[in-house]
């Protein structure tokens, strides 16, 4: 385990839970001894991560308040103790604030969630747009328009579990997962794939998702962009990354044997480098197409229109 | 054919009659709550059968 | 008394034991054979959920293919769900209906004999599956299609198993509510029933309106697996979102019909060892009541990623968030019941304390994924696992053993060890927390459930978890040793009060109680209900 990951591990359990929480968070990627989710890096991802923290400290304050008064009940109202039972089993008071109480509390976490969901729901105006195909088991990206024009003679992307991953992840492989590392030295088991899908930084990302046999989930817990894909249902989200970087997300809708081996990746590039990509992928094609088309891929599928 | 079995299950009470009309009731019941279930079944076909994609069609 | 035991036995020796137990219409032996066969099946998916811990414990494939880890989640969940939690809650229905409402037995016997006896042959079917060319489904316990349409011909024998277990469920309500709508004993009002009669006939209806839908949406998963229909199939115009909607129209009711009885038991348990009378009975009823209704308008809380429009996401969202009001009613009045009373920590009553904390601790996660942004964080990942095992296990699974311990010496007539019982509960409480908090953490790292193999990053808390999941499975074999024990063994009788502070009819009865409960109907005083006197 690297340095950097064993500062991040729990001492012991009474260590400061809060301090940890907030600490992990600016993880990028998941690290051992996790315990709460990623900041993002979207504005989106930042908002909910807002959210998740204050629904996580109204429970926590809930928690103590109910579980405290019950141990006080059990510490101070013991018959061992010689205490008495009283009779009484209403008080109207009581009952009217804790109805009212919470109903109060939870329009308070409902009203900026509602806001956010709009928020989210809102794709317009994306400057790129992307499909995104699941298949069992490998993620199929098409570049449909950028800058307001259609994208064409970019080959598509198909998105595979990396070889070193699938070699090691068959029973009895003698591989061990530990020894699965990425050119930076972090460990990519089953989070690294052939070939990833490349979007450009700063710019709103609109990703098309469906599927084309079972439903499969596209999903980068830093972007906080995720919806199921389903075969003959177009559904979108969108991402605006302003940090270039490659992240990382993994199917998560049971389709199949396969499911735990169809990660996730993209990378994200500043926006000039996207652009020398971009064309550089275009000009390759034109060259190259005898050479790709050849290559064993599944069927082009009928895409439902949107 | 039920009445005779499940009335001879009564044999033992003090109030037969009033025992036996309360089963009686207690019949009717199972048979109107048992056709609400039907009834469910059936709705859930139904709304199967219209159910589709409407960007399909 | 003694005069009632001989009685009891002159009765018995009539039946033979082929008679006794497989020609039942004894609600007694009826509720002894649920909850023998939900204790077995207990077992039966523990072990697939030990195999599951097991393949988990470490990142990498040790163990089975990944086809056969889909096999044992799916199966795990329809054993629990269908096999455990929901005939036990049955099993404890027929034990203690009749007792507490002052019937003799269940309104309509044979049918009750009839509810039973399909279950056992509804899990033949059902495990069969595994031994089937192509194995046993593996698309999760929600089967949702495509997916599960590609499974082999086995789950045409899923199919039919649940079919039979909906009309097994179904059958048993019914009669459920025709016994306590019917058979109520002279003078006890609706509103003087025990909370466990309320939550059960809430419950019932609850079973009535979703077991047939469940039953519509595996019917069409059946035709279009093996008839060439086409209501799940997008390329010929189906929808296989509209599976999920008719799924979940059954599947959160199902989640109250496993939780309403236990809020029943735990409601019974409490004012017992707090010697007070429970705090506001009837705003516990209507809790449950409207907990109930709302389960109808929630479904798609389940759904939050399959696109539904802006404004249904935003209306489930806020429905969900309503049920915590009553929900939260009812738990608040749990512990100002155990407020100023005079508490003392018998078997039963911790594992009522425990099931509180617990299915807080899970009701709190339910209301953070309820807010549909954070849900997209939160859904397919392991922080939902540890959410419905926090209500599932935490709640249902130790009400139900908390109930077993409350009312074993009345059914045996013995008394119990409290050394071994109260070994249980620390060992089952301390284990089920190292099993499913650390699961919270998984599922925040962003780690997907129903998943063999993972990333090293999520395997240091999987081997907390599995070790837990290990000690957890292990301490209910206590369970076992302490029952056995009991039944066969034990020499301490029990009184026909039991606890001291107990009310309640089914506690004017001898125990054990007498092979037909109230074969004269008892008269009600008000001072002696279980829940206290509801006038003042």
């Amino acid at each position: 385990m690297s340095s950097s990951n064993c500062k991040r591990r729990i001492v012991g359990a009474g260590a400061a839970f809060g301090a940890l929480l907030v600490s992990m968070a600016a993880a990028a990627n998941p690290v051992p001894w996790q315990m709460n989710l990623p900041k993002g890096a979207t504005p989106v991802s930042q908002q909910i991560w807002n959210l998740h923290m204050a629904a996580l400290w109204v429970c926590v304050a809930l928690g103590v308040l109910v579980f405290g008064a019950m141990f006080i009940a059990m510490v101070r109202f013991r018959r061992s103790k010689g205490a008495v039972a009283e009779t009484w089993s209403h008080n109207t008071l009581l009952e009217i604030g804790w109805t009212v109480v919470p109903v109060l509390i939870l329009i308070g976490l409902a009203a900026p969630a509602t806001l956010l969901t709009r928020e989210m729901y809102n794709s317009t105006d994306a400057v790129m747009t992307v499909k995104v195909t699941g298949y069992q088991w490998l993620w199929r990206y098409d570049y449909i328009s950028y800058d307001g024009k259609p994208v064409t003679k970019v080959p598509t992307i198909y998105s595979r579990l990396a070889a070193d991953s699938n070699a090691a992840r068959q029973l009895d492989s003698g591989i061990s997962p530990y020894s699965i590392k990425a050119p930076d030295g972090t460990n990519d088991y089953l989070l690294d794939v052939t070939h990833p899908l490349v979007i450009p930084a700063g710019v709103k990302v609109r990703f098309l998702i469906t599927a084309d046999d079972v439903i499969h989930g596209w999903w980068v817990p830093d972007f906080a962009a995720k919806r199921d894909a389903i075969p003959g249902i177009m559904n979108d989200a969108w991402a605006k990354v302003d940090k270039p970087g490659t992240y990382l997300g993994q199917c998560y809708v049971l389709c199949g044997q396969d499911h735990s081996a169809m990660p996730v990746v993209v990378k994200v590039l500043p926006r000039e480098e996207f652009n020398a990509w971009l064309t550089a992928q275009q000009n390759a094609a034109t060259l190259d197409k005898a050479a790709r088309t050849a290559r064993v891929e599944p069927q082009q599928p009928v895409p439902a229109k949107g | 054919m039920l009445r005779t079995s499940e009335q001879s299950e009564l044999k033992d009470a003090p109030a037969p009659d009033e025992l036996a009309q309360r089963k009686a009731r207690a019949r009717r019941t199972a048979w109107i709550i048992g056709a609400i279930a039907a009834a469910f079944f059936i709705a859930s076909l139904v709304q199967g059968h219209f159910s589709q994609i409407p960007i399909l069609h | 008394m003694s005069s009632t035991a001989q009685a009891i036995h002159h009765e018995e020796h009539h039946q033979s034991f082929f008679e006794r137990w497989f020609m039942s219409t004894n609600h007694k032996d009826i509720g002894t054979l649920y909850l023998l066969f939900s204790f077995l099946m207990l077992f039966v998916g523990g072990s697939f959920a030990m195999l599951i811990r097991a393949e988990l414990f470490e990142p990498g494939m040790q163990l089975m293919q990944p086809y056969f880890f889909n096999e044992l989640t799916s199966m795990h969940g329809l054993v629990m769900i269908f096999g455990v939690i929901m005939p036990s809650f049955v099993g404890l229905a027929n034990w203690m209906i009749p007792m507490q409402i002052g019937a003799p037995d269940m309104a309509l016997p044979r049918l009750n004999n009839l509810s039973f006896w399909i279950l056992p042959f509804a899990f033949i079917l059902l495990l069969s599956t595994f031994f089937m060319p192509g194995g046993a489904p593996a698309a999760g316990w929600t089967m949702y299609p495509p997916l599960v349409l590609q499974g082999g011909e086995s789950i045409a024998f899923m199919i039919f198993a649940i079919h039979l277990m909906g009309i097994s469920s179904i059958l048993g309500s019914i009669n459920i509510i025709a016994t306590i709508l019917n058979l109520r004993a002279p003078g006890l009002d609706l509103l003087k029933m025990p909370m466990f009669c309320w939550s059960w006939l809430i419950t019932s209806f609850l079973v009535i309106a979703v077991m047939p839908v469940l039953a519509g949406a595996v019917t069409m998963m059946l035709f279009d697996r093996f008839f060439g229909t086409n209501f799940f199939n997008a390329g010929a115009g189906g929808d296989p979102v509209m599976y999920q909607h008719v799924f979940w129209f059954f599947g959160h009711p199902e989640v109250y019909i496993m939780i309403l009885p236990a809020f029943g038991i735990i409601s019974e348990i409490v004012p017992t060892f707090a010697r007070k009378p429970l705090f506001g009975y009837k705003a516990m009823v209507y809790a449950i009541a409207c907990i109930a209704f709302l389960s109808f308008i929630v479904w798609s809380h389940h759904m939050f990623t399959v696109g539904l429009p802006l404004g249904a996401e935003v209306f489930f969202m806020f429905s969900t968030m309503l049920i915590a009001v009553p929900t939260g009613v009812k738990i608040f009045n749990w512990v100002t019941t155990m407020w100023k009373g005079s508490l003392s920590f018998e078997t039963p009553m911790l594992w009522a304390i425990g099931f509180i904390v617990l299915f807080s601790i899970g009701g709190f996660s339910g209301v953070m994924m309820a807010l549909v942004p954070a849900d997209f964080q939160y859904y397919g990942t392991y922080f939902i696992v540890a959410h419905f095992h926090y209500v599932l296990v935490g709640g249902a699974l130790f009400s139900i053993i908390g109930a077993v311990y409350y009312w074993l010496p009345k059914w045996s007539g013995h008394m119990y060890s409290t050394f071994w019982s109260k070994l249980h509960f620390w060992s089952s409480v301390i284990s089920v927390n190292v099993l499913f908090f650390p699961q919270q953490f998984l599922g925040f790292a962003g780690m997907p459930r129903r998943i063999p193999d993972y990333n090293v990053a999520f395997a240091d808390w999987n081997m907390v978890s599995s070790i837990g999941g290990f000690w957890f499975g292990a301490s209910q074999l206590i369970l076992v040793g302490v029952v056995v024990h009991c039944v066969f063994f034990s020499k301490a009788k029990a009184t026909s009060r039991v606890w001291e502070h107990a009310y309640g009819l089914e506690w004017t009865l001898p125990s054990p109680a007498p092979h037909h409960s109230f074969t004269v109907p008892p008269v009600i005083d008000d001072s002696q209900l279980a829940h206290g006197d509801v006038s003042h």
